[in-house]
C-alpha cells in the first residue's frame, strides 16, 4: 500500500476520531471561561496542553471541538460539490450537444468569478453561519469536478463496452451509473480528497475574517483569528490552530496524491 | 432466398466541426451508398483497409449510429463482438455481470441468468469455470474474446456482427476463435456480418464477400468469385498485396 | 563469412522474470534475419538489448552482444552513442508516436544528419533530398507535419531517418503492423530494394510468418524468451523441426485454403 495514503489516512482518522469523541478527549468545557488573572493566556502546560486564551478557555479543548466544525465543513462542502459536479459533468459528457454547451458555459462563468470573493459576497447577504458556509463553498466549487467528470465521460462513452451495452438495449441510466461512472471515479476521488483540504482552508479564512463560525463556538480558523491580537506574547493561540489546519490539509493532499498514483494506470506499474 | 438483413443505399456522413461554430467543412463520407443482403445462416465478409467505412457499417447495422439516408431491414435480434477485448469488457464488472447483464435488464430472474451464463460460457469453451467472479484483467486476450462472444450470444440473437474479432490476437489464438465462431454458427444457426482487414481470414470465414473502399462497396460476390476471379481493380490490388505463404 | 553482430548466451531478467533465456543469434553482413514470435515471446526485448536500451535498474543481464567483435556491454557511453546512431539504427512499429508532432518532417530528418556528422547546411539539404528520393517521397513532403501524412508516408520518413547515417545494421521492429496490407507491400518492397542496393544487414522483428517468408534469409523463432528454432528460411518453411514452429505456420489461414477448420494448439 502507498505510504502517503497510509500517512494521510492515519492523521485524518485520528483527527476525525477525536472530533467525534470530543467530550472524552477534551478535559475542559470549551466554552467555560475563567477570567481570573492566573487562568488567562496561560502557557502550554500539563494542565492545558495548548495553553489558555484571553478568556481563560482551554485551547486544546476548543480545538478538539473546533475540529468538528472544520472537518464537517470540509466533508459536507465537498459532498455537495461532488454531487453537483458528477451530475452536471455526467449528463454534459454523456449527452453532449446543447446540454453540454449550456453546462460548459455555466462552468466557464463559475471559473471567471474569483470564488473567494463570491463566497464572501453571498455570506454577507445570507448572514454568517456555519451551515451557510458549507453550502456556499459546496455550490461554488463544483466546476472543477464537473469538467473532470465530463472529460472522463466523453472518452468512456466511446469505449467498446459502452457501445456493447447500448447494442444489448441497456438503458442510458444504467449505462451512466453501472458502466461509465465507476470507471470515471478514479480521478474524481483524487480531486475530491484534494478539495476537502481546500474547503477547510476556505472555512478557516472566512472564520478568520469573521464570516464563518460565530462566537462563542469555535472552528480552527476562528481560534486563529481570536489569537492574532495576542500573537506577540501568546504564540500558542495562533501556532496550534495554524498547525492543525496545515497538518490536516497536508494529510488530505498526501492522500490525494497517493490515490492518484494508485489509481492512475499511467503511473501504475504494469502487471 | 431468405434474406435476414437487407441494407439498401445507406449513407452516413460525419461533419467535421470547424474552429468556431462557423460553416461546416466538407463532411467525411464514411458510408456512401452501401447496399447488401445477408441470407439466413450465412456469413457476409466485409473487407477493406483502414478508413474504408467498414466499422461504421457495423455501428449502423447494430443501431449504435443512425444512417443519414437509406433503408435497413433486419429480421431478428442482433448483437456485436468488437475487435479489442481489452476495451470491450467493463474492467469493473465481474464476468458473471458482464455476460448476464443483457438478461438482467430484460428482467430475467437470478437463477435463470446464472444458469444461462454458465451454459454459454461452457459453449464458448471457457476452460476455467471459476471465472464467474473474476474481472476481465485476470484473463488472456483469447479468453476475453471468448467472454465477449458469450456476452453477445447469451440472449440467443439471430445475427452477430463481428467487427475485427481476431485482429488483436496472436495467430495461434486466432485459429481457436475462428474455429469456435464456425462451430457456433452451425450449432445455433447464426448469421454473421464478419468485418476484417485481413483477406485471408475473410476468405476462411465467409460465404459472400464485399470489398469496401472509401465508403463504397466496390465489389460484392461469392467467396470463390472474389478470390479466384476478382473483377474489380482494387480487389485485385489488395489480393496481390498479401505476402504469400 | 564474418558475422557483424553476434549474440552469445544472452539472458535478461527483469523484475525477477526471465524475459530472454540463453539467446544465441548471428547476423551476417548483407543478410536479412527475422525474429518471429507471438506476444510475450521476448522478440522486442531483443532489439532493446542490442541497442542497450533495457531499463538499467530493473534488468539483470548476462551473456554477450558482440558488435564487430566488441561486447556492447563493455562499451563506454560515447562508443555506445556512436554505435546507436551511426552503425545500428531502428524503425519502430508506430510511426506516429515516434515522430515529433510539432516539427516538420524535413527538419526531423536533417536533425539526425546534423547530430552525427559535422557538415555544411548545403550538404545537409543535399542529403535530405537524397534520402527522400531513396524512400520514394517527393521533396515538398519535407515541409509537412507528421499528422498531414498517411501512415505509410510516416513510415517512409522513419526509414529515411534511420538510414540517414548509413547504418550497418537496421533493426525493424514490426514496421508494418500498423499499416494496411497494400501499404505494407510498398514499404517492404522499398526496404528490400534499398537493402539490396546498399548491402546493410537487417534484423526484422515480426509476429507475421507471411512477412518472414517475403523478406528473410534467416529465421529465428522465439517462444517464452527462447530461440526454439533457427535456420535458413526455405528449411524453416519446408520442414520445420519444432512442433511450435509448424503450428504457427499451419494455423494461418492461407489464400485458396480449402480447410474447414484451422489447427489449434494443445
Amino acid at each position: 500500500m502507498n505510504k502517503r495514503i497510509i500517512f494521510g489516512i492515519v492523521i485524518i482518522f485520528v483527527m476525525t476520531l477525536s472530533a467525534v469523541l470530543a467530550p472524552f478527549v477534551a478535559r475542559y468545557d470549551p466554552l467555560k471561561m475563567d477570567l481570573s488573572e492566573d487562568a488567562r493566556l496561560e502557557k502550554p502546560s500539563r494542565e492545558h496542553f495548548f495553553g489558555t486564551d484571553n478568556l481563560g478557555r482551554d485551547v486544546f479543548s476548543r480545538m478538539v471541538y473546533g475540529a468538528r466544525i472544520s472537518l464537517s465543513v470540509g466533508f459536507i462542502a465537498v459532498f455537495i460539490s461532488l454531487g453537483m459536479g458528477i451530475f452536471l459533468g455526467g449528463i454534459s459528457g454523456y449527452y453532449g450537444g446543447w446540454i453540454d454547451s449550456v453546462i460548459m458555459r455555466i462552468v466557464e462563468i463559475m471559473y471567471c468569478f474569483p470564488t473567494f470573493f463570491l463566497i464572501m459576497m453571498v455570506i454577507t447577504f445570507l448572514g454568517p453561519s456555519i451551515v451557510n458556509v458549507m453550502i456556499v463553498i459546496g455550490l461554488t466549487s463544483w466546476a472543477g469536478i464537473c469538467r473532470l467528470v465530463r472529460a472522463e465521460f466523453l472518452s468512456l462513452r466511446e469505449r467498446d463496452f459502452v457501445q456493447a451495452a447500448k447494442v444489448q438495449g441497456v438503458s442510458n441510466f444504467r449505462i451512466i451509473f453501472r458502466h461509465i461512472l465507476p470507471n470515471a471515479m478514479g480521478p474524481v476521488y483524487v480531486s475530491a480528497t484534494l478539495s476537502v483540504g481546500g474547503a477547510i482552508l476556505v472555512e478557516s479564512a472566512l472564520s478568520f475574517l469573521g464570516l464563518g463560525i460565530q462566537i462563542p463556538e469555535a472552528s480552527w480558523g476562528s481560534i486563529l483569528t481570536a489569537g492574532k491580537v495576542y500573537i506577540d506574547y501568546a504564540w500558542w493561540l495562533t501556532l496550534f490552530p495554524g498547525l492543525a489546519i496545515l497538518i490536516t490539509v497536508l494529510s488530505f493532499n498526501l492522500m490525494g496524491e497517493g490515490l492518484r498514483e494508485v489509481l492512475d494506470p499511467k503511473l501504475r506499474e504494469r502487471k | 432466398m431468405n434474406a435476414i438483413i437487407e441494407v439498401t443505399d445507406i449513407k452516413k456522413y460525419f461533419a467535421k466541426k470547424s474552429f468556431f461554430y462557423g460553416a461546416e467543412k466538407m463532411p467525411v463520407k464514411a458510408v456512401d451508398g452501401v447496399s447488401f443482403t445477408i441470407d439466413k445462416g450465412k456469413t457476409f465478409g466485409l473487407v477493406g483497409e483502414s478508413g474504408s467505412g467498414k466499422s461504421t457499417i457495423a455501428k449502423l447495422v447494430t443501431g449504435i449510429l443512425v444512417p443519414d439516408s437509406g433503408k435497413m431491414s433486419i429480421e431478428g435480434d442482433i448483437d456485436i463482438v468488437f475487435q479489442d477485448p481489452f476495451s470491450s469488457l467493463n474492467p469493473r464488472m465481474t464476468i458473471r455481470d458482464i455476460v448476464g447483464e443483457s438478461l438482467f435488464v430484460k428482467g430475467v430472474n437470478r437463477e435463470e441468468i446464472e444458469d444461462k451464463v454458465v451454459k454459454i460460457l461452457h459453449r464458448v469453451k471457457m476452460k476455467n469455470m471459476e471465472c464467474l467472479d473474476k474481472y476481465p484483467h485476470q484473463f488472456s486476450g483469447g479468453e476475453r474474446q471468448r467472454i465477449a462472444i458469450a456476452r453477445a450470444l447469451v440472449t440467443q440473437p439471430d445475427i452477430v456482427v463481428l467487427d475485427e474479432p481476431v485482429s488483436s490476437l496472436d495467430v495461434s489464438i486466432q485459429a481457436g476463435i475462428l474455429n469456435l465462431l464456425k462451430d457456433l454458427q452451425e450449432e445455433l444457426a447464426l448469421t454473421y456480418l464478419f468485418i476484417s482487414h485481413d483477406l485471408r481470414v475473410v476468405e476462411f470465414m465467409s460465404d459472400v464477400v464485399g470489398v469496401m473502399k472509401s465508403g463504397k462497396i466496390v465489389e460484392i460476390a461469392s467467396r470463390q468469385e472474389i478470390y479466384s476471379n476478382p473483377q474489380n481493380e482494387y480487389t485485385r490490388h489488395l489480393l496481390s498485396s498479401i505476402p504469400k505463404i | 563469412m564474418e558475422n557483424i553482430l553476434k549474440i552469445k548466451d544472452l539472458t535478461v531478467t527483469i523484475g525477477g522474470k526471465e524475459v530472454l533465456s540463453d539467446v544465441d543469434l548471428t547476423l551476417l553482413p548483407g543478410k536479412i534475419s527475422a525474429i518471429v514470435g507471438e506476444s510475450g515471446s521476448g522478440k522486442t526485448m531483443m532489439s532493446l538489448a542490442i541497442l542497450d536500451l533495457l531499463p538499467d535498474v530493473a534488468a539483470r543481464i548476462s551473456g554477450e552482444i558482440l558488435f564487430r567483435g566488441k561486447n556492447i556491454f563493455d562499451m563506454d557511453n560515447k562508443e555506445k552513442q556512436n554505435m546507436r546512431g551511426n552503425s545500428i539504427s531502428m524503425v519502430f512499429q508506430e510511426p506516429f508516436t515516434a515522430l515529433n508532432p510539432v516539427m516538420r518532417v524535413g527538419e526531423q530528418i536533417t536533425e539526425t544528419i546534423a547530430a552525427h556528422k559535422i557538415i555544411s547546411e548545403e550538404k545537409i539539404q543535399g542529403c535530405l533530398k537524397g534520402l527522400l528520393k531513396m524512400v520514394k517521397l517527393s521533396e515538398d513532403i519535407a515541409s509537412c507535419y507528421p499528422h498531414e501524412l498517411s501512415g505509410g508516408m510516416r513510415q517512409r520518413i522513419m526509414l529515411a531517418i534511420a538510414l540517414s547515417c548509413d547504418p550497418e545494421i537496421l533493426i525493424l521492429d514490426e514496421p508494418t503492423t500498423a499499416l494496411d496490407v497494400s501499404v505494407q507491400k510498398e514499404i517492404l518492397d522499398l526496404v528490400m530494394g534499398i537493402q539490396k542496393e546498399r548491402c546493410f544487414s537487417i534484423l526484422f522483428i515480426t509476429h507475421d510468418f507471411s512477412i518472414v517468408n517475403m523478406v528473410a534469409d534467416e529465421v529465428h523463432v522465439m517462444k517464452n524468451g527462447r530461440v526454439i528454432e533457427k535456420g535458413a528460411k526455405e528449411i524453416i518453411f519446408k520442414s520445420p523441426e519444432n512442433e511450435y514452429t509448424r503450428h504457427l505456420i499451419d494455423c494461418i489461414p492461407k489464400l485458396g485454403d480449402e480447410r474447414e477448420r484451422l489447427p489449434e494448439s494443445e
